[in-house]
C-alpha cells in the first residue's frame, strides 16, 4: 500500500465531511459569539439613546441603531445567549424525550395507547396558543421556559420514533435478533434507535429554528423571557412594525438566525451520513 | 426412518390465529393462519414443508420458534414445553434454534459490518467472552460459509444476494445451535447460486450435526434436499411422508397436483397436469369438512360434512383425504 501524505489525507476528509466543517464552524462561531458578547460591543444591549434612533450602519454603530437608539449588532451578540442557549437545551431535550417515548410506545402497545391519546390531545391545539397558556400556568424562568417548549415539540419525534418502531419491528433483522435471544432494551438501542439517528440529527436544525421563533412569539405574547433579556426572536418581532421604513431591523437579526439554523443543519447533515454507512 | 430416532421437535394441535377487526356486535372472527398442526421433527432430518403462498407455511415456523405467541397447541423442543414459556424464559433456549429468512438483504441489519453481525449472536448469548476467542470463531464461521476473511470489515450492500445468504448462515451458526429453520433460503436467489446455498447446507448438515426445517414453494428445491415433507393447505398438514413416499406414492389430490405442477424436463414422460381451478379459500372462513373440497375434482358429500382425519399409509406417511383406500 502506498502511503498518504498527511496534505492528501486532510484533504480527502475535506472534500469528504465539507459540510461538517463548514456547519460545525457556523455554529462554533455562533457559540463563541454568545460567549465572548462583551468583549465584542461597547453598547449595553438594554441602553438607550434618544439622540441616536433609527441611525443607519456608521462607525459608531456597526449595523445602525432602533427605535430607542439602542445598538443593534449588541442586541444581536448579547441575543445571541439566551436564544441559542433556550433553543439548543430545549431542543436536545425534546429529541430525548420524544425518542425515549417513541421506542417505549413502539414496544408496548399498552403504553402507547394512553401516551399516543395525550400527545395527540396537546397536538390538536394550535402550537402557539399551547405555548401561551403553558407560559401562563408555569410563569417564565428559564427552566419552564424549556419545559414549555419540549411539550410542545414533543409530538413530532415521538410519532417518528414510534412509525420506525412499527415498521422496524417486521423487518426480518429485528425478527432474526428476537430469534438469536436479544431483549427488547437491546433492540432499541443497537437497532431501532441507530435508525432513527439521521432522522434526529437532520431535526437538530429545523427544530432549533422553530425553538427560537416559538421564544421569539412567547416573548412578543409576554409570557416568555424577561423584557429585559435580549433575545433574537424579540428583535426580530419589534423590528417588524417598522419594517418598510427601515428593513435591516428585522434583517440583521434574521441573517444571524438564518446562518445558525443553516449551521445546524449541515452539521446535522455532515454528521448523518459520517455514521450512516449505507449512504455512502 | 429407523425408529429409534430421537424427536427434537415436538409439534401437537398447533394453532396460530390472528384476530381480525370486525364490526361492533359482530362475532369476533380470526385468520385461521395455522389450525391444528402435529408434526414431529427428528434429530438430523431435514424436514421440508411446502404450499402455496398463503397456506402458513411461514407462520407455522414463527409459532414453532415461538416469534409468535401460539393461540392454542403444545411445542416440546428438546424435551422442553415452550408453547406457554414466557418470552425472558425462552431467551437461553433461543440460541439452539436459529432461523434464516428468505431475504439477505432485509435480514441483515445494514449499518453494521460483517465481523459485528457475526458476533452479535455470541454477545447476546454471551458464547466466547473474550474479544479474540470471538475473532477466531467468525473466523472460522467465515471459513465455513466459504467466505474470505479479509471481507471481515465490509457492510453487507457490498455482498452479492448468495454472498449474502452465506452470511446469515454464518451468523445462524454463531450459537452452534440444534434446529436451523430455513424460511424459502434460496427463492430470492438467482438460479445459479441456488445449488450452492443448498450443497453449502447440505455439507453443514453433515459437519455440524445440525436438524433443518425448510421452507419452500418450490418442489425441486425440496426434493433435492429435504428427508421428509409435508404438505400444506390451508393451515393444515394435509400429507406428510418421507421425500420418497412424497414424490413417487402422494397420496393426497392436492399433493398430486402440486407435483404435476413442477415442470419436466422433456424426454420423460409428461404425466398428466392436474390444474386447481379457483383461487384459495379466505382463512377467516375455512370450508367446512375437508379444507380442500371447494377445488378438489373428486369432492363427495362426505367431505363437505366430516373433517378428514391423517390416516397412516405405513412408513411415517400420513395423509387427510376420505378418499384413501376407497379409489
Amino acid at each position: 500500500m502506498e502511503k498518504i501524505s498527511t496534505a492528501k489525507k486532510i484533504r480527502v476528509f475535506i472534500k469528504h465531511n465539507g459540510r461538517i466543517i463548514i456547519g460545525g464552524t457556523l455554529v462554533f462561531l455562533m457559540i463563541m459569539m454568545a460567549f465572548f458578547a462583551p468583549l465584542l460591543t461597547k453598547y449595553d444591549p438594554n441602553g438607550t439613546d434618544i439622540y441616536s434612533r433609527f441611525e443607519g450602519p456608521s462607525q459608531e454603530h456597526f449595523l445602525g441603531t432602533d427605535g430607542s437608539g439602542t445598538d443593534l449588532w449588541s442586541q444581536i451578540v448579547y441575543g445571541a445567549r439566551a436564544s441559542l442557549l433556550i433553543a439548543f437545551i430545549a431542543q436536545i431535550f425534546t429529541m430525548a424525550i420524544g425518542a425515549t417515548l417513541g421506542l417505549v410506545c413502539g414496544f408496548f402497545p399498552k403504553v402507547d395507547k394512553v401516551v399516543m391519546r395525550i400527545l395527540e390531545a396537546i397536538n390538536s391545539l394550535p402550537t402557539i396558543l399551547l405555548i401561551f397558556v403553558l407560559g401562563m400556568v408555569f410563569g417564565s424562568s428559564y427552566f419552564n421556559l424549556i419545559l414549555t417548549l419540549v411539550i410542545a415539540g414533543l409530538f413530532g419525534p415521538t410519532r417518528y420514533v414510534r412509525a420506525q418502531v412499527l415498521s422496524l419491528r417486521q423487518k426480518e433483522f429485528v425478527e432474526r435478533e428476537v430469534a438469536m435471544g436479544a431483549g427488547t432494551l437491546r433492540i432499541m438501542w443497537m437497532h431501532v434507535l441507530p435508525q432513527c439517528s439521521s432522522y434526529l440529527l437532520v431535526t437538530l436544525g429545523s427544530g432549533l429554528s422553530s425553538k427560537i421563533m416559538s421564544l421569539a412569539s412567547m416573548s412578543f405574547l409576554g409570557v416568555g423571557l424577561p423584557s429585559g433579556v435580549p433575545n433574537w426572536g424579540t428583535l426580530i418581532s419589534s423590528g417588524q412594525s417598522v419594517l418598510m421604513m427601515y428593513p435591516y431591523l428585522v434583517f440583521y437579526p434574521m441573517l444571524a438566525l438564518a446562518i445558525t439554523i443553516f449551521g445546524f443543519s449541515m452539521l446535522g447533515d455532515g454528521l448523518r451520513d459520517l455514521f450512516d454507512p449505507t449512504t455512502n | 426412518m429407523e425408529p429409534d430416532k430421537k424427536i427434537l421437535l415436538k409439534v401437537r394441535n398447533l394453532k396460530q390465529w390472528f384476530p381480525v377487526n370486525s364490526l361492533l356486535l359482530e362475532k369476533k372472527k380470526y385468520v385461521k393462519a395455522v389450525n391444528d398442526v402435529s408434526f414431529d421433527l427428528y434429530e438430523g432430518e431435514t424436514l421440508g414443508i411446502a404450499g402455496e403462498s398463503g397456506c402458513g407455511k411461514s407462520t407455522l415456523i414463527r409459532s414453532c420458534l415461538r416469534l409468535l405467541k401460539p393461540t392454542d397447541g403444545s411445542i416440546e423442543f428438546d424435551g422442553q414445553e415452550i408453547a406457554n414459556k414466557k418470552l425472558r424464559a425462552l431467551r437461553p433456549i433461543r440460541k439452539d434454534m436459529q432461523i434464516i429468512f428468505q431475504d439477505p438483504y432485509a435480514s441483515l441489519d445494514g449499518r453494521w459490518k460483517v465481523g459485528r453481525l457475526l458476533e452479535e449472536p455470541m454477545i447476546i448469548n454471551k458464547i466466547c467472552s473474550s474479544k479474540k476467542e470471538r475473532k477466531e470463531k467468525v473466523n472460522e464461521l467465515l471459513e465455513a460459509v466459504s467466505i474470505s476473511q479479509e471481507y471481515i470489515n465490509r457492510f453487507p450492500h457490498e455482498f452479492s444476494g448468495g454472498q449474502r445468504q452465506r452470511i446469515a448462515i454464518a451468523s445462524a451458526l454463531a450459537t452452534d445451535p440444534k434446529l436451523i429453520v430455513c424460511d424459502e433460503p434460496v427463492s430470492a436467489l438467482d438460479v445459479s447460486v441456488r445449488a450452492q446455498v443448498l450443497n453449502l447446507l447440505r455439507d453443514l448438515q453433515v459437519s455440524r450435526k445440525l436438524t433443518y426445517i425448510f421452507v419452500s414453494h418450490d418442489m425441486s428445491v425440496i426434493e433435492y434436499i429435504c428427508d421428509r415433507v409435508a404438505i400444506m393447505y390451508l393451515g393444515k398438514i394435509v400429507e406428510i411422508g418421507s421425500r420418497k413416499a412424497i414424490f413417487e406414492e402422494s397420496a393426497h389430490p392436492y399433493t398430486k397436483a402440486l407435483l404435476s405442477a413442477v415442470p419436466k424436463v422433456s424426454g420423460e414422460k409428461n404425466a398428466e397436469r392436474i390444474i386447481l381451478e379457483g383461487d384459495i379459500p379466505s382463512p377467516v372462513d375455512p370450508p367446512s369438512g375437508c379444507v380442500f373440497r371447494t377445488r378438489c375434482k373428486y369432492a363427495t358429500e362426505k367431505c363437505a360434512c366430516e373433517e378428514p382425519k391423517m390416516c397412516d399409509l405405513g412408513d411415517g406417511h400420513m395423509a387427510a383425504c376420505h378418499l384413501i383406500g376407497k379409489a
